[in-house]
């Protein structure tokens, strides 16, 4: 049961990168690899997501590929991401790091980052408007949904089911996105209104109480919409042999050897 | 030199009943080996057979459906090509990750080293009355969990912790100093830091079992305290010092999490790294068996000296 | 290594030049350790201080772990839904920490105790043999033999799940030559004098290794314990290659993950909560060490237990 939907764009610190100097680069993918940002460029230790968006920034939208030549670019452009701007690898990149500006700009999923202002320590206005996500504007990036699953074996699969239908009921969902900042896949949801809105969760802390919209303001690229899966691409399974020569290409980039 | 001298009458009578012993009269041939019976199954079942384990999976293959290892048991049907790929990449881009573990583990072992045997030294000759707080300060270390100290140490390298509000507050450096972003030698520092208790007690349990009239005799013949140093304390607690390297060397070798937590840049990998990323990701787990077993023909030189010495110590302490 | 061998320098010092203490110092640096004193009381500082700053952390009222503010209980269980009383996963962390460690300990002891009564008085190749496998345990790096006994659950003993049994299991298997190493040293001290004098006085093997031997190895045993529990206590790389569901995460585990990300200072009060009952331990094991070494003269000092480290 799908139960999440999110993109996979860039996650930036506004106060270093004004929203319009992003939107308005030629090739916004290209941004992690801008040595300006040296040392505070972070990555996902997710194989596919980081060189699905190295493809990306070739222009290359087969994100399932096991073509040599588009393989050959994303291994040349990541070592030349260690030796440009020698990025880190981090799980909380785009939720905890990019909001503390240990990193300027990241890999980051929109859900990450519109949950983000929960790990900004201290809440102050400042460090809550601190960061932003950008996405093409014309949706054609890598787009994906998280899905949850009963095994067969389960001990509770009436419970489990029971559980499912709670989370697909729109008001929990809709609870649930303004605590975690994944979008849960509800037609009901008004997209255009998600940056107007308030949800459940109210932002705030004993000196300042943010508001608390479900996606901030200046972050409409985060939304997902239902026709995006239309026009994104998506990771699909890869076979053994090209998934051998993905994890490869990750080894050489995580063994550190830059180019 | 440690049986209590209120014991003598007994040793002498022990002494001949010893004899007794010898010929087998007290116990049955059976006795003293059925009580190594349940931890050598034990060992059997799970140290012995899981490295064999390790070893039908690194020359075993990979099912080609859900891409999970596939052990091969029969050594004769045993296959090459996951071990040999990664042998050929060990030599080739990964060669720079076993540069890294060396270089790291090497100095950090010095510098461990360095910093234990002083502080052994002092403790175990200048201890004094003081020795049983030292003795307690030293083992507190023990007592708190590797990580959180690792954790207490990330909370001050932080770009606004306390290390760098001191420098900064002192004017030593203009901005606060990035130190978790992927330096060697904050993965050193937090090495040392994390392994050094393990060295220190070791160390001064050595030292101090040094027959003092031994450094007296060499004062008596007119050394001074720094000569009798390096030509009788030094000499005699090598030993101690090969045995202490390798207590702090072999779980360095296999170490990842202090460079995941003090620095996480692909510039600072190091072969624990390689071997738990490739544990976690699906099919990789040949790869992570091969690498396990290129771990431990690293360290199995450094491993069977301490093993021997272990044992040496076991029958003549 | 009785403390009465030991004479400080103090005591055997050579007539002193005479002139200040600068100068004194210039002569011969080492005769008066300064030098060693202020390396072994910085590298305390530099030890310790770190822990005590994050205990302090744990008492913080800010949600920031790299200042210490006011003091607060915020973490301990004030919060209402982020504190150690209150997150049911970090309470059930701690809880899992100590039940691996209280099992581990009480298979792991005996297993070890036995093994080094038999394989101190058995000779033999099939003796050599099997003390060389438990030697080879003692000195394998934890990352080998836990990601071993990982391959091992996963692909030839699977009706073991991986969960709290496998990493009981696995826990035992690195723990157990600790005791062994221990107590055969301990072994060594006593020697066999005492065993052969209750035989010669009557008593039967089984007698005189319950009556005589093991009390006089309780000392080791209770070292050998103590070790075990905060060894497991503070393990981590075979812990959790063998973790199952959430619920099976020891405190070691959570803390790696909070460090990776999800900072939260309850894991400071966590740990602090762990500290205190691993001193707990190790105090109980020490003042019994002390009661049963009583009346010997070796032994009874903290430096012949800090020695079994």
């Amino acid at each position: 049961m799908p139960y999440t939907i999110y993109t996979t764009g860039i996650g930036y610190r506004r106060d270093q990168i004004p929203d319009e100097q992003i939107h308005g680069m030629d090739n916004p993918w290209s941004i992690l690899w801008d040595p300006t940002y040296k040392g505070k460029v972070g990555v996902y230790p997710s194989y596919r997501d980081v060189m699905a968006i190295v493809l990306m920034k070739n222009g290359i939208t087969d994100l399932n590929t096991g073509n040599d030549a588009d393989l050959e670019k994303v291994r040349t452009d990541l070592l030349a991401m260690i030796d440009a701007v020698d990025p880190r690898i981090a799980y909380d990149a785009s939720y905890n790091k990019l909001q503390n500006d240990k990193f300027s700009v990241t890999t980051a999923w929109s859900g990450d980052v519109v949950a983000g202002w929960e790990y900004a320590a201290p809440y102050t206005e400042t460090a809550y408007k601190g960061f932003g996500y950008w996405f093409p504007a014309d949706r054609k990036g890598p787009i994906d949904n998280d899905l949850i699953a009963i095994p067969k074996n389960a001990e509770h699969p009436r419970l489990a089911h029971e559980f499912i239908n709670f989370w697909l009921t729109f008001r929990h969902a809709m609870d649930n996105f303004s605590w975690n900042g994944y979008q849960p896949p509800q037609t009901k949801a008004d997209v255009n209104a998600l940056t107007k809105t308030q949800g459940l969760y109210n932002k705030q802390s004993s000196s300042w109480a943010a508001p608390a919209e479900y996606v901030a303001p200046w972050m409409p690229d985060a939304v997902v919409r239902e026709s995006d899966f239309a026009i994104g691409y998506r990771e699909g399974p890869l076979s053994a042999d090209v998934d051998d020569h993905w994890h490869e290409i990750w080894s050489e980039f995580t063994a550190g050897v830059g180019s | 030199m440690s049986a209590p001298s209120q014991a003598e009458p007994a040793r002498r009578s022990a002494r001949r009943s010893h004899r007794a012993s010898d010929e087998g009269i007290h116990y049955s041939r059976w006795f003293w080996p059925s009580f190594t019976i349940p931890a050598s199954i034990w060992l059997a079942i799970l140290f012995i057979l899981p490295l064999y384990t390790v070893i039908s999976i690194a020359f075993g293959t990979v099912d080609p459906i859900f891409r999970g290892p596939l052990p091969i048991y029969e050594p004769w049907w045993w296959s090459g090509e996951q071990f040999g790929r990664v042998l050929d990449d060990s030599f080739g881009f990964y060669r720079i990750v076993y540069i890294h573990t060396f270089e790291y583990v090497i100095v950090a072992s010095a510098l461990c080293l360095v910093l234990a045997y002083t502080v052994a030294y002092y403790v175990a000759r200048y201890g004094g009355k003081r020795k049983t707080l030292l003795l307690a300060l030293l083992i507190a270390p023990f007592f708190i969990s590797y990580l959180m100290r690792m954790l207490a140490w990330i909370n001050l390298l932080d770009s606004e912790g306390y290390i760098n509000k001191i420098l900064t507050f002192l004017h030593l450096v203009p901005h606060p100093i990035d130190w978790l972003s992927g330096r060697p030698s904050t993965v050193i520092m937090g090495l040392v830091y994390g392994y050094i208790p393990y060295m220190i007690l070791p160390l001064y349990a050595f030292l101090d079992r040094i027959d003092i009239n031994l450094l007296e005799a060499g004062r008596d013949l007119g050394a001074g305290p720094a000569r009798t140093f390096f030509r009788v304390t030094l000499p005699l607690s090598r030993p101690g010092i090969l045995a202490a390297l390798v207590i702090v060397s072999l779980p360095m070798m296999g170490d990842y999490y202090t460079n995941n937590l003090l620095s996480g840049s692909p510039k600072t990998t190091m072969l624990g790294n390689l071997i738990d990323d490739a544990v976690g990701s699906t099919g990789q787990g040949n790869k992570a068996a091969a690498f396990v077993l290129i771990l431990m023909a690293l360290v199995l030189i450094p491993m069977l000296y301490y093993m021997r010495s272990t044992a040496r110590s076991l029958l003549t302490r | 290594m009785s403390e009465s061998v030991f004479t400080g320098p103090q005591t055997r010092a050579l007539p002193r030049a005479g002139g200040g203490f600068v100068r004194r110092w210039v002569r011969n640096p080492w005769r008066r350790p300064t030098i060693l004193a202020t390396i072994t009381w910085a590298y305390l500082a530099w030890s310790l201080i770190p822990l005590v700053i994050a205990i302090a952390v744990s008492f913080n009222a800010s949600r920031s772990s790299s200042a210490v503010h006011l003091f607060s209980l915020q973490w301990w269980w004030t919060d209402p839904s982020d504190s150690l009383l209150h997150d049911p996963e970090l309470h059930s962390a701690v809880i899992q920490s100590l039940r691996l460690s209280l099992a581990t300990m009480a298979i792991a002891v005996p297993l070890g105790v036995a093994f080094a009564l038999g394989i101190d008085r058995w000779h033999g190749r099939l003796a050599t043999g099997v003390n060389f496998v438990m030697l080879l345990s003692f000195v394998m790096p934890e990352i080998i033999l836990g990601l071993s006994v990982f391959f091992v659950f996963s692909f030839l003993i699977k009706f073991v799940p991986l969960g709290s049994t496998a990493q009981i299991l696995g826990l035992v298997t690195f723990q157990v030559s600790y005791p062994v190493i221990i107590v055969r040293a301990r072994l060594l001290s006593i020697g066999k004098e005492y065993e052969e004098a209750a035989m010669d006085l009557g008593a039967t093997p089984r007698q005189s290794i319950r009556a005589v031997l093991l009390p006089l190895l309780y000392p080791a045993i209770f070292a050998s314990a103590a070790i075990v529990f905060a060894d497991t206590i503070d393990d981590f790389v075979t812990v959790r290659y063998l973790s199952g569901p959430v619920s099976s995460e020891p405190l070691s585990v959570k803390i790696y993950n909070f460090a990776r990300g999800q900072p939260s200072p309850a894991i400071n009060a966590a740990a602090t909560f762990m500290l205190g009952s691993t001193i707990v331990v190790a105090a109980v094991a020490y003042l019994l060490y002390r009661a049963f070494t009583k009346g010997q003269r070796t032994g009874a000092g903290l430096g012949d237990l800090a020695t079994q480290f």
